[in-house]
């Protein structure tokens, strides 16, 4: 019981380690802590789909030069 | 003997630790970064600084380039504690309470993302050598890559956003401040780099 009351304190001392964000308004605030919501466990379920989507859009700009970019991305290591 | 074994044991302990990290940066961020934030093992910060020296080595042997290993990562370095130090003094100013330890773990764990896009693009620079071509398999490689290092991008900017957030304890204006401050600098200094052919992009 002791252990579970000591696990509980460090859990809560670990989770308020920062304040949490404040914009200034209490809308912002809203929307910030709505977006970030789906950020903080996997992001990659969001990321992928949204990097698909530029990507495409890149593509359409672009067109053929897209390999020209990626090219250039092969050598920049 | 005892305590040769003692001090391995804990090795091995940090290198698991090290592991448990780099899963809750892919999978909970944010949770990930705050255990980082919190930790004192010194032991993961070589481990990550080791895989940074592995990653030269083998572009050096692989590509040769013109500049050894050994000074490659000593440039990373370099960058690596200018930056540290530009994010500590900076946030030193708006926050007293800010630790250099801190911005050690943090920053070293947010460098992740990037050792995964440099490690997979000396992969895929030998796999399927540039340049491109314009046929389909070509561009359909070009729209995986560009969509891939994109990903790989956002993740970076997410988890640079959290080092500096538990660093700094900063609001999200004040870092979105601070980062714009440091691409002042930053983006004419990587500019010099490349034209010095030290890093075509930038190792952050």
């Amino acid at each position: 019981m002791k252990s579970y009351s000591l696990r509980l304190r460090k859990q809560i001392r670990e989770v308020f380690i920062i304040k949490p964000n404040d914009l200034g308004n209490k809308f912002l605030n809203f929307l910030f802590k709505k977006l970030t919501s789906y950020l903080k466990q996997f992001p990659f379920l969001l990321i992928l789909p949204a990097t698909f989507i530029i990507t495409f859009f890149i593509y359409l700009i672009l067109g053929n030069r897209i390999v020209a970019v990626t090219t250039l991305f092969q050598n920049g290591f | 003997m005892v305590f040769d074994r003692l001090k391995l044991t804990s090795i091995i302990a940090s290198f698991i630790l090290l592991i448990r990290n780099i899963f809750f940066l892919i999978f909970f961020p944010y949770k990930g970064m705050r255990k980082i934030s919190l930790e004192k093992d010194y032991w993961q910060v070589v481990f990550i600084f080791l895989i940074v020296f592995i990653y030269f080595e083998l572009a050096y042997f692989l590509r040769e380039s013109v500049y050894p290993a050994t000074f490659t990562f000593f440039i990373f370095l370099v960058n690596f504690f200018l930056m540290i130090g530009f994010f500590y003094v900076l946030g030193k100013f708006f926050n007293q309470k800010v630790e250099k330890r801190v911005f050690l773990f943090t920053f070293s764990y947010s460098l992740l993302p990037t050792l995964v896009w440099f490690f997979t693009t000396l992969f895929f620079y030998f796999t399927l050598p540039p340049p491109r071509t314009f046929s389909l398999l070509g561009k359909i490689f070009s729209i995986f890559f560009i969509t891939f290092s994109l990903t790989i991008f956002f993740w970076k900017v997410i988890l640079f956003y959290l080092a500096l957030r538990f660093s700094t304890g900063l609001s999200f204006f004040k870092i979105i401040y601070l980062i714009f401050l440091f691409l002042l600098w930053y983006t004419p200094y990587s500019v010099l780099l490349y034209y010095l052919r030290i890093f075509r992009v930038p190792f952050i």
